[in-house]
Parts: structure tokens; C-alpha cells; sequence
């Protein structure tokens, strides 16, 4: 599985598919983005089970959402907590991981192989 | 050649954009996109001042409409930016003076490739205000939005682009200057 990070807007769908030559079609099929969505309510062992679901699939794409002030609000507090730890599981089950920052990629663990 | 900057607020961006427009030319123009309208800004461009007293840049102000300021000058000082490496500082600033500002909104962009086409080096510094999650109003889900599509189309023209991380410039594309 390759997990793809970075800010918000950062082009990292594109980067990714572009680098992976795949059609709409294909990407659709195999990637899965917003996944910091997903975690929100998590905790534990339920975010483990997510994140072993998650990376069945070729592609999983999270958004850095951990920036800037601590929420005050508890709920924004928790799902930002939820969405960092998850990103955390899916770096430690991913083959290639990479980071996307103004529409460009690094690879910052293992290697993007086309 | 044309480079670009960024990193989180207070990184160290400033400090290594002007030391690369400083190895790029010894002719060299600040454009300075702060507005100048409240003690904050003055004491933020006085730190900046300070920063690059004796360094040999010119200040060029241009809070906006960036190209039409640039054409003023260019109408009574042709050979103004020719050979001339131009440190602009920054493109959050530049975006939000034109979408909140009085005057309807300009196009940063092209004004930013106008800017480029007529210098020898055009290193401009921008910053990563994505990562706070998506919980702002959408005025600034707007802004951001804007500012993360001039910030990749900027990128795919540059020649280089780096991310200063705690004062380290980290390379993300091109080969070094």
C-alpha cells in the first residue's frame, strides 16, 4: 500500500495518480482519500481495524489536519487526535510512503515504483 | 531562474529566500507585499529592514496589483529589474491584500509570471497555512484554497523549490543553486 500525505490542496490525488499512470477509472477503483474522516469517533483498537481495512487498497491518501492552534472545542480536539494517530497506523503498514507539499511528492519511506 | 519557499510561519524562510536571491545576482530588489497599516505589520517590516540593511536590496512596494506597479516603473526605468534577482516576499500577503482588499481582485498569478519574465531571478517566498485542519469559515476555506493553487501552479513553473523546516532548507525540486 503507498500512503500519500500532506497539507490540504496540495495536489496530492494528482501527484499520485499522475506518478502511478493510472485513468480516472483505475484510481477511483483503488485509491481512497479523506481518510482522516474516518477516524473521527475512533479510538484504539477501532482505529487499528480501520487503518488493517484501509490498507487493503492500493492507494490510501490522508490530509495533515494536526496543525496550528490545539482545538478548544473537545470534539475538534478528538477527531484531530483520531485523524494523527491514524495517519501514524497507515505510514507503519505502508510499503512507500509520500508526502505532497505545492503539487510535488517526496517519498519519505520505502520506494514509488510505477 | 525562478525558485520558491515555503514553510511554516516564523521557519526561517525569510532568512534563507534572501540568502539564495543574494548568491543569484548583486543586483537585488525586495518587493515587499506587507501593508503597512498597524503596529504588528511596522514592527514585522522594521525586523525585516533591520534583516537586510546592508545587504544591497532596493524595496519596491507593491501590497498589490503587483504588475501594474511593476509597469509604472518600468515606463521611467527600463533596465530596472534586468539582471536583477527580485526577492518577493510573500504570497499569503499578496493573495489576501487582493481578495480583501478595496479594489476588485487581481490576478496574483499572472502577475507573479510578469514579474518573473522580465528579471534574471525571481525567488519568492510563500507559506504552508494547510495543515490546521479544515474547521474555518468559508472565506477563509476560500483563501486557502486560492492560495494552495497559486502555491502548486507557482511550483510546477520553478525551477527549484524548497521547504525550510526549523531554519533547514529542504529541497523538493531542482538541483541546488
Amino acid at each position: 500500500m503507498i500512503f500519500v500525505t500532506g497539507p490540504f490542496f496540495a495536489g496530492k490525488k494528482n501527484f499520485i495518480q499522475n506518478e502511478l499512470g493510472m485513468s480516472d477509472a483505475e484510481f477511483q477503483s483503488c485509491a481512497v482519500w479523506d481518510v482522516q474522516e474516518l477516524a473521527y469517533g475512533k479510538t484504539g483498537e477501532e482505529l487499528e481495524r480501520l487503518a488493517e481495512e484501509l490498507s487493503r487498497k492500493t492507494v490510501v491518501i490522508a490530509t495533515e489536519t494536526g496543525g496550528g492552534v490545539v482545538p478548544v472545542d473537545e470534539t475538534e480536539r478528538k477527531k484531530r487526535e483520531a485523524a494523527g494517530r491514524l495517519s501514524i497506523l497507515l505510514a507503519k503498514k505502508a510499503d512507500t510512503v509520500v508526502r505532497v507539499i505545492c503539487g510535488i511528492g517526496k517519498v519519505i519511506k520505502g520506494e514509488l515504483r510505477k | 531562474m525562478l525558485v520558491l519557499v515555503t514553510g511554516d510561519a516564523s521557519s526561517g524562510k525569510s532568512e534563507y529566500a534572501e540568502s539564495l536571491a543574494m548568491k543569484l545576482s548583486e543586483k537585488r530588489i525586495y518587493a515587499a507585499t506587507m501593508k503597512n497599516d498597524g503596529k504588528e505589520s511596522r514592527e514585522r517590516i522594521e525586523r525585516h529592514r533591520r534583516m537586510r540593511a546592508g545587504k544591497g536590496f532596493v524595496t519596491m512596494e507593491c501590497p498589490e496589483r503587483l504588475k501594474e506597479k511593476a509597469a509604472v516603473i518600468l515606463e521611467t526605468e527600463p533596465d530596472y529589474f534586468e539582471g536583477a534577482s527580485i526577492l518577493l516576499e510573500d504570497v499569503p500577503n499578496l493573495l489576501a491584500n487582493e481578495m480583501f482588499g478595496n479594489k476588485p481582485c487581481g490576478d496574483p498569478l499572472q502577475d507573479i509570471l510578469f514579474l518573473s519574465q522580465r528579471s534574471a531571478h525571481l525567488v519568492i517566498v510563500t507559506g504552508n497555512l494547510f495543515t490546521g485542519g479544515y474547521g474555518y469559515d468559508s472565506m477563509t476555506m476560500d483563501y486557502l484554497r486560492k492560495l494552495a493553487g497559486l502555491n502548486r501552479s507557482i511550483a510546477a513553473k520553478a525551477d527549484e523549490v524548497w521547504e525550510v523546516v526549523c531554519g533547514i532548507p529542504e529541497r523538493w525540486k531542482g538541483k541546488g543553486i
